[in-house]
């Protein structure tokens, strides 16, 4: 189906970043805490940057963003979300492409960590072909079509059902290897004189799984952990990362035969319970959902979940407005519009899986009858 | 586990679709939903009569902060402190009589606060130019820089700041006192103002008890009291580093010869600081009355956006002023209200109602006298219209923008002038007042915390908290969500229908679900129209800053062009995106928007400015609510359809902001008569003052009342053509 109103739609977004670059100056973009987190935040890389001039580690003083110092020299922290997001969304949209796909895949796993579990949808991606419906339902309808003459679009349909094909997974995993040892022999290059790549992964993947900076961002890790007890802290720690490791088991099994909506599904577990989240990672899935308009069509309370994602986006400035700068406000204030935005997201994970197994049931359905 | 609970749920819920059984809030959000005209009747009328008993639900003021402790020491403040005022005051009067410019005032302040052996400075400011910050609200006040005056300026203020470091504090801290004075029109009250600074001034300089190091400034007020204060602020809190020639380089014409004659005043030149401001005091001594049996004290307190400073520091205030110093407190309060015939007749009704309730249960205490009513209604109503406006009645407003609390006082005295007795009198008892304030505020171990922020007040010892004044409005603010689900639910419903005859129609065709594609997107179209008007919103509020730039406009004319401006960019969007009703967007879809919208707005502001908010739902609400296209079918008979037509082009024209305002004015004022050029003059009042109220009636209000205006004009065509096809 081609996309209507591309270009302008594509014009407009562009538009609208020149305008936020060009007046953007009264909105402290690069220090408002839904936009900058501590892995993100251009000042922190600029840091980075210096000490690495300075022949010292770049991760010696507050850069967490795993290196893009050498690299990088950007205007905007804007920029940084974007590369994050875009090694994650090159890995789903090129999945074709197993050489691609993986050097998408290894990028947005140096960058963030987080994308690693994506690799559960790309290998069904890799070895089913995209998104279709469940497999054991082209076995009935193919079953039934023979008893019944074959129409023209039975027989395509038949044509696509597929055996798992091991060698482009085998391909992909191929390629896996050989990018991320040419990463990591790059970065190990760069930062030889300067702590090397212990210090990397302490600095960076360390940093990002156990939640050592509290500032306030629109995740609610930073509120739990700034309230607990320290002696129960690793306990914590442990539970909230594996929150994400337990929910890949069940959802792959129950959406094996849909691993693009699956991705969208993991993006969306994991822009809600990562712990330095940020507006970009919640551009990213809803960015995804598009993908399935046709069969989310019936998905339930999207007037709500709209007016509740444009609700908290502008409650949350006013929130941390009047905390921080006016005073009269407290931390509450700030972690309620957090814990909104979470329920949103929760809600908006829910209501589409749900719908999309309900899409699913009705095409059996259609198929049986 | 929540999601994977869910999915387990959904599983086990998907068979038994077949009978499916709702929650039990689901089905109370039916049943709500079912029965949404009698619960807005009821929120809304529920919400009004709140608002009217607020007066009666008001508390009396208790210190929450135990560490002020007002009034436990003896003031020290004596009658040689006052002949010490009489004494800088014939000094100041004389100087004033021969001074240029009142650069001669401030020498003398500064020669006399060298004197005493405390540091002195001068700060010269220019003034406050007109900068339009929409968006200042949502940035730091402090980050703008200090705006430095230049060579070729002639027309420049000067404070004179006086600081005395405390013997036993660290440093860290410091309590302001502001005594304002027009340099230009020098006023015999001003001038007892700032004895009466000097000498409370003068008397803290010799304190042994002093913690926190004390400022006072005496700010040069010819440019408006805030300009001089806010400028001093901005330069205590940014400070400026500048190379050594560019110093020497902005050297003010005409203020040279305050440096002149005296090498060693070079140093007056540098700005001194101290250190955290903990409180700021404002006092000055306004126009002596003839009547009235005490000399009293009013208090201002509002800041900008509805800010007010913590509610402590008014209790010491008002505590010492009323129990110790013997003076009477008030607080501005809206005149015409005091004499008003249907608030008396509002009053005794709710005094009536409020000795059946004590008969019945003798804990409520709801029967409040007539008078204290009313006085508390004029009150409350002054203290709500200050706050909504979102401009500072005073200096102190300054103060709050740095997160200081700061209130102003001014004393009204009832003696003539001349009268040296009691001017001695009310000298001290003025000196012993500031005196007592300051010891308690010196007491503080921490900032102000313990007390409100968020309160109206409706006497000067009674106020209402944020708890009981939300009340009125979640009442008023709690059937848009209901009346938008059960307009979204509704349409959705009649769908089913449609969709059950087409789907009998077409016997189960596997074509059948695929059709009814989109069906829970329908609102995207009227999520479409709302994106258009908002975008107008936006552009249309920024359209002042740029009429402004045209040189030699009148405001008549400025009105004139930005009307026209915005109805082109109106027409225009209209062109670019279609218009509203060529998409065929349903009206109730297009009204649940709308209400959703104004909900969000409306939650928005109470946060932001709640006064605003309060205001705006008044007359937004039954707006939204009652908005209904003019050429609906409905089943109803002509007497009853003619008065919903009538109070919905009412509320309609009520809701137009210019036309809220003329009554806004003539409720305040009582003048109904208004040039167009006058709104564009409070148009750019509130801009001037970057007060969120602007904000709030360019994105909020004016987009609703546009969305309420298409509702009415819906023409309903799309319906008719369903039912024609049905």
């Amino acid at each position: 189906m081609a996309i209507r109103y591309y270009s302008p739609m594509v014009a407009a977004a562009v538009g609208f970043r020149f305008v936020l670059v060009l007046f953007g100056g009264d909105l402290h973009l690069a220090s408002r805490p839904e936009v900058s987190t501590p892995l993100t935040s251009l000042r922190r890389l600029a840091e980075g940057y210096w000490l690495k001039q300075a022949s010292m580690s770049p991760y010696s003083g507050t850069l967490r963003a795993p290196l893009l110092a050498p690299v990088a020299d950007f205007s905007l922290d804007v920029c940084i979300l974007t590369l994050q997001n875009l090694g994650a969304s090159m890995l789903i949209f090129i999945a074709g492409l197993a050489p691609l796909a993986a050097f998408g895949y290894v990028m947005a796993t140096h960058l963030s960590l987080y994308p690693a579990i994506l690799i559960v949808p790309v290998i069904l991606l890799l070895g089913y072909g995209p998104d279709a419906p469940p497999t054991k339902l082209l076995h009935l309808k193919s079953s039934s079509a023979s008893k019944s003459d074959m129409s023209e679009y039975d027989k395509r349909t038949t044509l696509k059902v597929q055996r798992f094909s091991w060698t482009t997974v085998l391909h992909f995993i191929f390629w896996l290897f050989i990018w991320s040892c040419y990463v990591l022999l790059l970065s190990s290059i760069i930062l030889k004189k300067v702590g090397g790549l212990n210090e990397m992964f302490e600095k960076t993947y360390g940093f990002i799984l156990t939640v050592k900076d509290l500032s306030p961002n629109i995740g609610v890790l930073w509120y739990f952990f700034a309230e607990v007890f320290d002696f129960f802290r690793s306990f914590f720690l442990i539970v909230f990362n594996m929150n994400i490791i337990f929910m890949v088991l069940p959802l792959a099994i129950r959406l094996k035969h849909r691993p693009c909506f699956l991705a969208f599904v993991y993006t969306a577990i994991v822009a809600m319970l990562k712990s330095y989240p940020s507006a970009g990672d919640s551009a990213l899935y809803l960015g995804l959902l598009g993908l399935f308009a046709n069969e989310l069509a019936e998905m339930q309370f999207t007037f709500f979940l709209f007016f509740g994602y444009i609700g908290v986006s502008l409650l949350s400035p006013v929130m941390h407005n009047l905390w921080i700068w006016r005073g009269t406000g407290n931390a509450n204030f700030y972690f309620a519009t957090s814990l909104a935005y979470t329920c949103i997201q929760t809600v908006l994970v829910v209501e589409s899986v749900s719908s999309m197994i309900k899409h699913d049931r009705k095409l059996r359905l259609l198929v049986t009858s | 586990v929540v999601l994977k609970n869910s999915i387990t749920v959904m599983e086990s819920s998907a068979k038994q679709e077949t009978q499916p059984k709702p929650r039990l809030i689901v089905r109370l959000g039916v049943f709500l939903a079912s029965h949404h005209i009698l619960f807005s009747v009821i929120c809304c009328s529920a919400g009004i009569i709140a608002l009217l008993l607020l007066p009666s639900l008001a508390k009396n003021t208790y210190l929450s902060e135990n560490a002020l402790i007002p009034g436990s020491a003896n003031p020290l403040f004596s009658t040689e402190d006052a002949i010490e005022a009489n004494r800088f005051m014939k000094g100041i009067e004389a100087v004033a009589g021969d001074s240029i410019g009142g650069i001669d005032m401030a020498k003398f302040i500064a020669q006399q606060i060298e004197d005493m052996g405390a540091e002195v400075c001068y700060h010269k400011f220019l003034p406050h130019s007109k900068h339009f910050h929409p968006l200042k609200f949502f940035t730091s006040m402090s980050k703008d820089m200090a705006i430095q005056p230049n060579g070729t300026d002639t027309n420049f203020g000067i404070n004179t700041i006086g600081i005395i470091r405390a013997p036993r504090g660290d440093g860290k801290e410091a309590i302001v006192l502001v005594t304002p004075y027009n340099s230009q029109r020098v006023h015999s009250n001003e001038l007892l103002s700032l004895a009466l600074g000097f000498s409370v001034f003068s008397l803290l300089s010799r304190a042994a008890w002093l913690s926190k190091d004390i400022v006072w400034v005496s700010a040069d007020s010819q440019f408006g009291e805030y300009a001089s204060v806010s400028a001093w602020l901005n330069q205590y809190h940014n400070p400026v580093f500048l190379s050594h020639s560019v110093i020497s380089d902005t050297k003010i014409y005409g203020a040279d010869h305050i440096y002149d004659g005296n090498t060693e005043k070079g140093e007056f030149k540098a700005f001194k600081r101290a250190g955290t401001m903990a409180a700021a005091l404002i006092f000055k001594v306004g126009q002596t009355r003839r009547y009235g049996d005490r000399d009293s004290v009013t208090m201002y307190a509002e800041a900008s956006n509805g800010q007010m400073p913590n509610l402590d520091l008014l209790n010491v205030v008002h505590y010492l002023a009323v129990h110790r110093q013997g003076f009477r407190v008030n607080i501005a309060a809206f005149s015409s209200l005091l004499s008003s015939a249907w608030l008396r007749v509002i009053s005794e009704f709710f005094h009536t109602l409020g000795t059946v309730l004590r008969k019945i249960n003798p804990d409520w205490k709801l029967d409040i006298a007539v008078p204290d009513y009313v006085e508390g209604t004029a009150n409350l109503a002054n203290s709500i219209y200050n706050q909504a406006l979102g401009v500072p009645t005073g200096s102190h407003g300054a103060f709050r923008d740095y997160q200081v609390d700061a209130v102003s006082l001014e004393f009204s005295p009832t003696f003539n002038v001349r009268n040296e007795n009691a001017k001695s009198l009310f000298l001290l008892r003025g000196g012993r007042l500031v005196e007592g304030v300051v010891r308690s505020v010196n007491n503080l171990l921490e900032k102000f915390h313990q007390s409100f922020f968020l309160y109206f007040l409706t006497a000067p010892s009674k106020f209402i908290s944020v708890g009981v004044y939300m009340i009125p409005f979640a009442l008023l603010l709690a059937p848009l969500p209901i009346v938008a689900a059960a307009l979204a639910d509704g349409r959705k419903t009649m769908e089913k229908l449609a969709e059950k005859s087409i789907d009998d129609n077409k016997a189960n065709g596997s074509a059948g679900f695929l059709q009814s594609k989109g069906g829970s997107w329908k609102w995207l179209q009227a999520a479409k129209v709302l994106f258009v008007i908002q975008l107008w919103a936006v552009l249309v509020s920024l359209l002042p800053y740029y009429i402004t730039q045209i040189p030699g406009a009148t405001p008549m004319q400025s009105a004139v062009i930005w009307a026209m401006l915005s109805i082109v960019i109106l027409i225009a969007l209209y062109v670019m995106f279609g218009s509203p009703y060529s998409a065929g967007v349903e009206w109730k879809l297009l009204k649940a928007t709308m209400i959703t919208s104004i909900s969000i707005g409306l939650g928005l502001m109470s946060i932001i400015n709640f006064a605003t908010a309060q205001l705006g739902a008044l007359i937004v609400i039954p707006m939204c609510l009652f908005s209904r296209p003019l050429k609906a079918r409905s089943g109803m008979n002509f007497l009853p359809r003619a008065v919903l037509l009538a109070s919905n082009i009412t509320l309609a024209a009520l809701g137009f902001p210019p036309a809220a305002l003329l009554i806004l004015k003539g409720l305040s004022k009582g003048s109904w008569t208004v040039a167009v050029g006058d709104f564009w003059v409070w148009m750019e009042f509130l801009w001037e003052w970057s007060s969120a109220t602007y904000l709030y009636l360019f994105l909020v209000h004016l987009p609703c009342w546009l969305l309420c205006i298409h509702v009415l004009l819906h023409p309903c065509r799309q319906a008719e053509s369903k039912m024609k096809q049905e």
